[in-house]
Order: structure tokens, then sequence, then C-alpha cells
């Protein structure tokens, strides 16, 4: 087993040794970064295996300050945020042409009890990923490097070529959705038997 | 609106952050790719880094050798002389170039005259440089008086006449081979041979022991 300094040295020195023990090493972890900025488990192998190309081939210019595995990460972020460019120029679908009609948004529900129905309930790490994974492209791209990377609107307005407006107005646009996704979800997990008992023995009590 | 939606923040960067997904495609997948892309020791693409290194190195040097090639064409015969000497090049020459000068003094090993033995009998042969003295067998030649006695017996044998009534002799040889016609008087002497007669014009007889 190498050590993290004997695993850049070697991947500097292009041994595949080295690379597999990178891979082998950080794989799951930039996976899963990946799959955030993804639609399904596909597109976020595919930004992986490009992402540890890139990370082999630009490992000479690591300059070994700074965390090593903070700059994977923003080499896979990098390659997430060039697929999705590149699927925009692909499809010709720009992230201003979203309407407020595509989001799915129930004035009549109450905010508070959404809230507390989402607060409230436990969801698994597959059920935030799926709702995720289930917003448009450039929500998911905005929401993740405001929440996920802690960037800025005018950060994240130059990296996906957009205005700072624009970067907001997606991610309050983002959050309406998942919070509705996630309150749906709440509401099919509370229609389970068991969590129906449980409610209806507080209501009695109560 | 969008600050009262914070709390949404917080729940899905809790459940993402530092998620690790195991399953996905291994490294075989990734090895493949890095040996089609040329990233990697094992990778033989003619681009890869260090193959393409390797050519510009390469390349480089063909350059510089040509541009010595070239620049060698413009010496001046004394600097080419020079680089000749030093490096103790031999450029070949055509024969055609060659010029000999006449009356070219031979060296003493041109002017050698061939070795020569005698033997007791006045036998003198050539010494070839592979035979050694004792290689050289002797040819003994009768000596004169041996051949006029012999000559005298068998002149009394066979014709019973005195030699000296007679003005051509006429012998028959006991034994008589011819030996290469075509020689002259001048060679036959020159061979140590002794002469009897000549019956013929062409043919030379001699006398063999």
């Amino acid at each position: 087993m190498l050590s993290e300094s004997q695993i850049i040295d070697g991947c500097r020195k292009y041994n595949r040794r080295a690379q597999k023990e990178l891979y082998l090493k950080y794989a799951p972890l930039l996976r899963g970064i990946s799959i955030r900025y993804s639609r399904n488990y596909s597109e976020a192998e595919d930004i992986l295996q490009d992402g540890f190309l890139k990370i082999f081939s630009n490992i000479k210019q690591y300059s070994g300050k700074g965390s090593f595995e903070g700059w994977m990460k923003r080499i896979v972020i990098n390659t997430a945020i060039n697929h999705y460019n590149q699927s925009i120029r692909d499809s010709h679908y720009d992230i201003d042409e979203i309407k407020e009609t595509d989001i799915d948004n129930d004035e009549t529900d109450n905010n508070e009890d959404i809230r507390g129905a989402v607060t409230n309930t436990e969801f698994t790490r597959e059920d935030i990923l799926n709702v995720v994974n289930e917003l448009p492209d450039g929500y998911r791209m905005v929401f993740n490097l405001y929440v996920m990377e802690d960037l800025t609107h005018k950060k994240i307005a130059e990296m996906l070529d957009i205005s700072e407006s624009t970067s907001k107005s997606q991610l309050s646009r983002a959050r309406k959705i998942i919070q509705k996704k996630l309150f749906d979800l709440s509401k099919n997990k509370s229609r389970s038997p068991v969590l129906f008992l449980i409610t209806f023995i507080k209501k009695i009590i109560g | 609106m969008s600050d009262e939606l914070t709390y949404i923040d917080n729940i899905v960067k809790k459940s993402l952050e530092g998620a690790r997904v195991e399953q996905g495609v291994g490294w075989e997948v990734i090895d493949k790719k890095i040996t089609e892309s040329g990233i990697g020791t094992s990778g033989s693409s003619f681009f890869s880094f260090n193959t393409f290194k390797f050519n510009i190195y390469y390349a480089a040097a063909v350059v510089i050798l040509s541009l010595l090639g070239i620049s060698y064409l413009y010496f001046d015969q004394d600097t080419k002389d020079d680089l000749l000497r030093d490096d103790n090049i031999v450029i070949p020459v055509e024969a055609d170039d060659i010029t000999v000068d006449e009356g070219t003094v031979k060296s003493e090993t041109d002017m050698e005259e061939p070795a020569v033995s005698t033997t007791d009998k006045g036998v003198t042969k050539e010494i070839t440089p592979e035979e050694s003295v004792t290689d050289i067998k002797e040819t003994p030649i009768e000596t004169g008086d041996d051949i006029q006695s012999d000559a005298e017996k068998v002149q009394n044998e066979e014709t019973g006449r005195e030699a000296e009534e007679s003005e051509d002799v006429k012998t028959e040889e006991k034994e008589t081979t011819p030996v290469n016609t075509n020689f002259n008087v001048y060679d036959t002497v020159n061979l140590g041979k002794k002469l009897l007669f000549q019956d013929t014009a062409k043919t030379i007889i001699f006398e063999e022991r």
C-alpha cells in the first residue's frame, strides 16, 4: 500500500501501479461527487472517467500546496461542468429558457406544513440523491455549486456562463422543487402501515 | 421565500456531503482508457507523452546531424583535411585517381631476388617462399662422361659397329620418353637435360635413366 506522497510521485512518472492505487483510493469519493452533478449513474461514470484521465495527465500541475483531495474534486467538478456545457451546445438548451411552468409549484400547500413534514421525515441518502438528480440540468448545477461547493453566485455565473441573477433564480427554483419532492416523499412514507399506525396512536393519545 | 428554504440546503448537504459510492466501473475500464489516451508507462501510443518526448529528441538529433552534414560541404579543403586527420577517417580513393610517376624506385623488398639453392651436382632450383631448403629434392643429372659411356654401350650392343667409324650415330634407346616436343634446344639446355640427338625437326629425344 503506497502512501499519498508515493502515489502522487508515481503518478507524476505515469506509473501504472500508482495510478491504480490512486483510482482505488479516491474513486468512491469522486464518484459520489460526479453523481450529484449527473442525471444518472451512466453519466456520472463518464464524468468520473474523464476526470481521472485529467487528473493523471495534469498531476504535474499539482504544486503540493493545499489538499490533494480538494484538487481532484475541483477537476471532477470542472469536468462535470464541461459535460453540462457540452450538452447545452448539443441540445441547444438554454438554462434561461426554463420557465416557471416547469416547476410544479402547488401554492395551495401551507409552507409551514411542508417544512414540518420534510424536516420530521428521515430521508435516506438515496432519496436525497434521486431528488437532486431529477432536477433540471441547470438547476442541479447551480444548486450543487452553491450549496455543496459553497461558491458565490458571481463565481457560478462565470463558470456556467450565465448572469448572477440567473444563478440566483435557478437556485431558488431548485430549492422549491426539492422541497416539493421531499414533501411528496414524506407523505408517501407516512402512508406506510407502520407510520400510519404510529400517527393514529398519537392522535388518540393527543 | 429563499431564506425560508435554506433548511433544504442543510438537509441535502448533510445527506450528500462526503458521500462515497463504491459501486461503479472497475479499474480495468480506466486502465484501458489510459492506454488508449497514451497516459502511463504501459501506454504504447505513438503520441503518448514519453514516446512523443523521445520523438522530439530523435528529430532534433536528425536535424543537428543534417546541419553538420550540410555545413561540411562548405568547409575549405584544409578544414576537411584537419577533420579527417583528427578523426582518422579514411576516404576510399578511386583507382582512376591514382597516378604513378615513371621511374619510381622500388623498395628493397621489391628488388629482392628469389632465393636459390645449389646442390652438390650443380642443380639449381628456385626456392619458393612456401618451400624450405629441406623440401627441395635433388634431381641428379648425368655428367657428360656418364652419358657418353652409355651411348657407347647402346651402340655396341645393338649395332655392333664402332662409334668412331660412323658420323651419323644411330642409336636406339633402351627406354626413351618424349618430353614436351615443343621445346627448342635452348630450352632443353636450360632444363639441365642432356640432348642426345634430334631425329626429326620437332622431336627431341632425351635419355632417361
